[in-house]
């Protein structure tokens, strides 16, 4: 589950230099990091053509940027940083409406899970799924959060006390009823 | 009065993330209705994620290089004919204002017969060269550009 080991691994290589980075070093970049940015995008958005665009969108953002030399980590939180602005744009210029549709084959689980997840998951707002996710999923601390989401990190702990409390009564209210 | 933080919630969140529980996490989480919650909601988050990650394949990293070197290629060409565009800025002011001096020059001279006469005109005849000089300029500019514009549009999209 812990994918920040192989990250580390395949990402030493940005740090060499200040210079642009290669193919090859794009490839391991990617392979590191794009699944799990891609599933934070679906778990946001719930629509795979808008994850799989705002992905794109976001390595072709850091490689024409062209950052600094970062480590694997921090490579990671700035990837999920630059995803997290473009689905926020989005929202701001009324492209999307989140979690319009979720796509066949998301919870298979079992059924009572699904109705769960599904009812949480729409109830939530697009940034408490934000903080949720990025909490709970990428295991990020609240400076870490504040820094991915343009927050402080004082509302990031009232915002994700907030959406946890909503979360878990939606789930706990689900379970209880069956 | 009601907490919203616990000091064990990332023990909480790490051990959902890496590991199993300690009996005396578990014992915690029991007796602690925020690490209840954060359980709660941890949970359901990384099942869903693992299956999100299993799902679903992002698009293929030579593709998405491919698209980012074409991106830098037009914004490098958009850097490098900004000169140009700034040249053909200053152009037309060149122009307007030629053409403003002109006007303004037969205006005073009475009437548009010092035109047919050239009346006076040639003591002015150095000005009206570098008028059509600054013409020119204007043309030839605009033509490299309209030439620039065409190059950046000749690029494929992917």
């Amino acid at each position: 589950m812990d994918e920040s080991f192989s990250v580390a691994g395949t990402l030493s290589l940005v740090d060499k230099e200040a210079t642009a980075m290669d193919e090859q070093e794009f490839r391991a970049l990617h392979d590191a990091t794009a699944r799990p940015i891609l599933a934070y995008l679906l778990g946001v958005m719930g629509r795979r053509d808008v994850a799989e665009d705002v992905l794109q969108e976001t390595y072709c953002r850091f490689l024409v940027r062209q950052p600094a030399p970062m480590d694997a980590n921090e490579t990671r939180r700035y990837l999920f940083r630059i995803a997290t602005n473009l689905l926020r744009d989005r929202w701001r210029k009324g492209d999307d409406e989140p979690w319009q549709e979720v796509s066949e084959g998301w919870f298979s689980v079992d059924v009572d899970t699904q109705m769960d997840v599904r009812a949480a998951m729409r109830a939530l707002k697009p940034r408490e799924r934000e903080l949720l996710w990025l909490a709970y999923v990428e295991g990020m601390n609240h400076a870490e959060i504040a820094a991915a989401t343009g927050l402080s990190a004082l509302s990031v702990r009232m915002l994700l006390f907030r959406a946890r409390r909503k979360a878990a009564g939606l789930l706990l209210a689900e379970r209880s009823t069956r | 009065m009601n907490r919203i933080l616990c000091e064990r919630e990332s023990d909480v969140v790490e051990t959902l993330r890496r590991g199993s529980f300690s009996d005396e996490l578990r014992g915690h989480v029991r007796s602690c209705s925020i690490c209840t919650e954060t359980q709660v909601v941890a949970e359901m988050l990384l099942q869903t994620a693992s299956l999100l990650r299993v799902e679903h394949e992002p698009s293929a990293a030579g593709l998405v290089w491919r698209l980012a070197q074409v991106r830098k290629n037009e914004i490098a060409l958009k850097r490098a004919t900004r000169p140009l565009i700034v040249m053909r800025a200053m152009s037309a002011v060149y122009v307007v204002f030629s053409a403003a001096w002109l006007l303004h020059y037969f205006w005073r001279s009475g009437s548009m017969e010092s035109i047919s006469g050239w009346n006076g005109f040639l003591d002015e005849t150095a000005w009206f060269g570098v008028a059509i000089a600054v013409l020119a300029m204007a043309i030839g500019a605009w033509y490299l550009l309209r030439d620039g514009g065409h190059s950046v549009e000749g690029i494929p999209s992917t």
